[in-house]
């Protein structure tokens, strides 16, 4: 009997067609949810690429910039189930996972198990930073596994599934920031920032009382699964494959590659769950942009979304006013597309 | 529709010889320098291996073979490239998709424009080549301007300078003897002499008295052939004069006759002795018979007839010159040995030898034996306090004398013509007689004159 594997035939690459009708259902969703959060197309762009590539937000900003908004927003218009907790000291676990409790049926009494919030497309877990370790870590085998635990008993989650967190970055006075294997499981961290005059004046005249805009359904849930094949589909040629590798282990100080900065400043690189996150967020932001393939942009786009809160920065960083954000634009400025150094004799 | 395979094919060439062009220029300015330094310490401790240093410019085809083989081990790989095209293009990672996974409808979006393929080429600009490899060639260029440096006797040691000087010595010994310039006592002395030096400095530095006895035979062999030459200049001379007076009176007398036979038979012996050896080429009978009287009976015995005596003389003089200059070429030869082998004849210019007083002497513009102002005056020979052998006194036993005294005295009289009782009446100037006078006290009639002894 032959056991050697049959070489794995290279997939097809979508056809234009394909990829242009992703991208206009893309592009609707994103217009429409640009209806309901005015001036914010980069983070409504991060936050659909995340999406497509079926991974976990992390929204951090100042209260009042849309952070819940734009999680119902996408909620209403994919046609997810959407769950809200609002995360507090006191939450406990079994306020989100479910619980089991004793009932009475034909006669006999057995635990029945009573789903928590968690069980749902899309759970908006804001302000997660107010909640106990213990309640935190309640998300950890959801977020990784899509599946919940309780007594022994193993729940799979709907799917898809997506926690889109929200946090605080002041009043940190009686919050547990989060464990860094917990932060790790966000695929994007995105930092909502301020908005300028001409939008807040948009806001102010199109907004009366605060109240967005109704939304109606754009996808499917039909329609985003094949939008989720299609972004597996997209090719990841080997030099884009090849950077990301580089910009992930250039993240560590120990790498003799890695720049001076990161050898100054970091103390912790970026995991092996980055590289996967980047290449699969990469393949998203191409298929949003409407390409079959990734390129070196659509790295460079996702890139300080995806390894900002992955990078452990020194205290001298702090000392010396680096932020994450910041740190991880230069790392990627400082890494060549190509790992080879054009010769001198050459004028490219 | 651009072939977009061909032009990922051309850029990694392109890409492939700048980097053959750096690989190659960083091997060649080492290589070079590497060189350049081997000239320079050839040139600067190892004089005598320069000519053979220049093979290791035979290693430079070499180099860019090598920087050839390391290009082809680090090249770029065509992914690379295609990244590095695509960038160019724009293409946003179209190209290298294609170049993996064909695909006839995408590759319509990829740019169809040649010109904007052809200018996404890169372009090979030598400058860094350039600016790397002049410093090393300008070097190397430096280098081989560099004059070699002289090679000195530093290297001899002491026992190959006694063996030098043995060697020299033995040379100009073999030069006197070709010369037939030494008599046959005077050669076998200065042969045994020659080789009890040899047995002396045998495997052994040179001592000063050893120096002193090399210069010491060097000296006198050198003064064997002045001796000659000076025969020959004086024989030569009087047969100058003789001919100068036949020319003027018609006919010489007997007397000036008998004068040049003298200077002949005291001057042309060696000449005689190469006649009585057999070694007369081009000689006429006549003049091989005069000589053979020469040896034999000490002169010439010069044909009566007049007109033979003329052709004789002619023969004669031509022959003198030949021979002086024959002489003076043999002389110049045995003159420039050991010039050349480390005796640091040279002042300045290293080697052993005992300083600058080996420096020769050159005096400047003297004049020649025969204009000079003042003529050599030879004394006459002196003779003894008591020449005369006449019997003063009869005693019983035999005289008494010091031999101790009598002795160098008796040497120095024998040698020197001037000793003895003509300088004793030789007149004095009256200039110094004052002197004279005040050192021998002559005033005082007590004290007695003191006689040779003494003085």
């Amino acid at each position: 009997m032959n056991n050697q594997e049959t070489p794995a035939t290279p997939q097809s690459l979508l056809s234009p067609e394909e990829v242009a009708r992703a991208k206009a259902t893309v592009d609707h969703l994103l217009s429409e949810l640009g209806r309901a959060i005015l001036g914010q197309e980069e983070l409504l762009r991060l936050a659909v690429i995340c999406i497509l590539a079926r991974g976990h937000v992390l929204l951090e900003g100042l209260p009042g910039l849309g952070k819940t908004e734009l999680v119902k927003s996408l909620s209403f218009l994919m046609g997810l189930s959407f769950r809200r907790v609002q995360f507090t000291p006191d939450l406990l676990p079994g306020d989100i996972l479910g619980s089991p409790i004793l009932e009475e049926q034909d006669g006999a009494r057995r635990l029945v198990f009573h789903k928590g919030p968690i069980f749902a497309n899309l759970l908006l877990a804001d302000e997660i930073n107010r909640a106990t370790p213990k309640t935190q870590s309640a998300l950890l085998e959801a977020m990784q596994e899509r599946r919940v635990t309780v007594l022994g008993e193993t729940h799979q989650l709907p799917l898809p599934f997506f926690v889109l967190a929200t946090q605080n970055p002041i009043e940190l006075e009686g919050t547990y920031p989060l464990p860094e294997a917990q932060l790790d499981r966000f695929t994007f961290k995105i930092s909502v920032e301020g908005v300028g005059a001409d939008t807040l004046q948009d806001i102010i005249t199109q907004r009366k009382h605060g109240v967005p805009p109704q939304l109606q359904t754009v996808v499917t849930g039909d329609e985003l699964n094949h939008l989720f094949e299609l972004v597996d589909r997209i090719h990841l040629p080997e030099a884009v494959a090849n950077y990301i590798a580089r910009l992930v282990t250039s993240t560590h100080a120990s790498n003799e590659g890695a720049p001076e900065l990161v050898k100054q400043f970091v103390r912790y690189g970026a995991s092996p769950r980055a590289a996967i996150a980047l290449a699969n967020t990469s393949r998203a932001a191409a298929l949003v942009a409407g390409k079959p393939n990734v390129g070196f942009d659509d790295v460079k786009f996702v890139a300080p979304s995806v390894l900002s809160h992955r990078v452990i920065l020194d205290y001298s960083a702090r000392i010396d006013g680096w932020e994450n954000q910041s740190l991880v634009r230069e790392l990627v400025d400082a890494v060549p597309e190509v790992g080879r150094d054009i010769p001198a004799d050459v004028k490219v | 529709m651009p072939d977009s395979q061909r032009w990922i094919f051309r850029h990694l060439r392109r890409l492939q010889w700048g980097q053959f062009l750096g690989d190659c220029a960083d091997a060649l300015s080492l290589y070079l320098i590497v060189v350049g330094c081997a000239i320079l310490l050839v040139k600067m401790l190892l004089p005598a291996w320069w000519p053979q240093t220049l093979w290791v410019f035979a290693g430079l085809p070499l180099v860019p073979l090598w920087s050839w083989r390391k290009t082809r081990l680090h090249r770029f790989t065509r992914t690379e490239a295609t990244a590095m095209l695509d960038q160019k293009l724009e293409a946003g990672g179209l190209l290298m998709t294609l170049s993996e996974t064909p695909d006839e409808q995408w590759r319509e979006h990829l740019p169809q424009v040649e010109s904007l393929w052809r200018e996404s080429l890169p372009r090979i600009r030598p400058r860094r080549f350039v600016s790397l490899l002049a410093a090393p060639v300008a070097f190397v260029v430096a280098t081989c301007f560099v004059p070699v440096r002289e090679s000195s006797s530093l290297n001899a040691s002491p026992t190959k300078v006694s063996e030098q000087i043995t060697e020299e010595l033995e040379e100009i010994l073999e030069s006197l003897e070709e010369a037939n310039v030494l008599e046959e006592p005077e050669k076998e002395e200065l042969r045994k002499e020659l080789e009890k030096f040899a047995e002396q400095t045998h495997d052994q530095p040179l001592t000063h008295e050893q120096w002193e006895m090399a210069d010491f035979l060097r000296q006198q062999m050198q003064m064997k052939w002045e001796k000659n030459e000076r025969g020959l200049e004086a024989a030569s001379s009087a047969l100058d004069e003789l001919m100068s007076k036949m020319a003027n009176n018609g006919e010489v007398s007997a007397e000036q006759l008998e004068q040049f036979e003298k200077a002949a038979g005291e001057n042309l012996q060696s000449l005689a002795r190469k006649a009585l050896e057999g070694s007369t080429e081009g000689m006429s009978e006549q003049m091989k018979q005069m000589l053979k009287n020469l040896a034999q009976n000490g002169k010439l015995k010069m044909p009566g007839d007049a007109e033979a005596r003329k052709k004789a003389m002619e023969e004669l003089k031509e022959m003198l010159e030949n021979e002086a200059q024959k002489l003076a070429e043999q002389r110049g030869e045995c003159q420039g040995l050991g010039e050349c082998q480390g005796l640091g004849q040279a002042p300045g210019q290293g080697g052993v030898n005992r300083g600058r007083a080996d420096a020769e002497m050159v005096y400047g513009k003297e004049s020649d034996r025969e204009n000079t102002k003042f003529k050599e005056v030879v004394l006459p020979p002196g003779f003894l306090d008591e020449p005369s052998k006449q019997i003063v006194r009869m005693t019983s036993s035999a005289p008494e004398t010091d031999p101790a005294l009598e002795a160098p005295r008796a040497a120095a009289r024998k040698n020197d013509p001037a000793a003895g009782r003509a300088t004793w009446f030789r007149k004095l100037n009256p200039k110094y007689r004052g002197v004279v006078r005040k050192f021998f006290n002559s005033n005082k009639k007590a004290t007695p004159i003191p006689d040779d002894t003494e003085l």
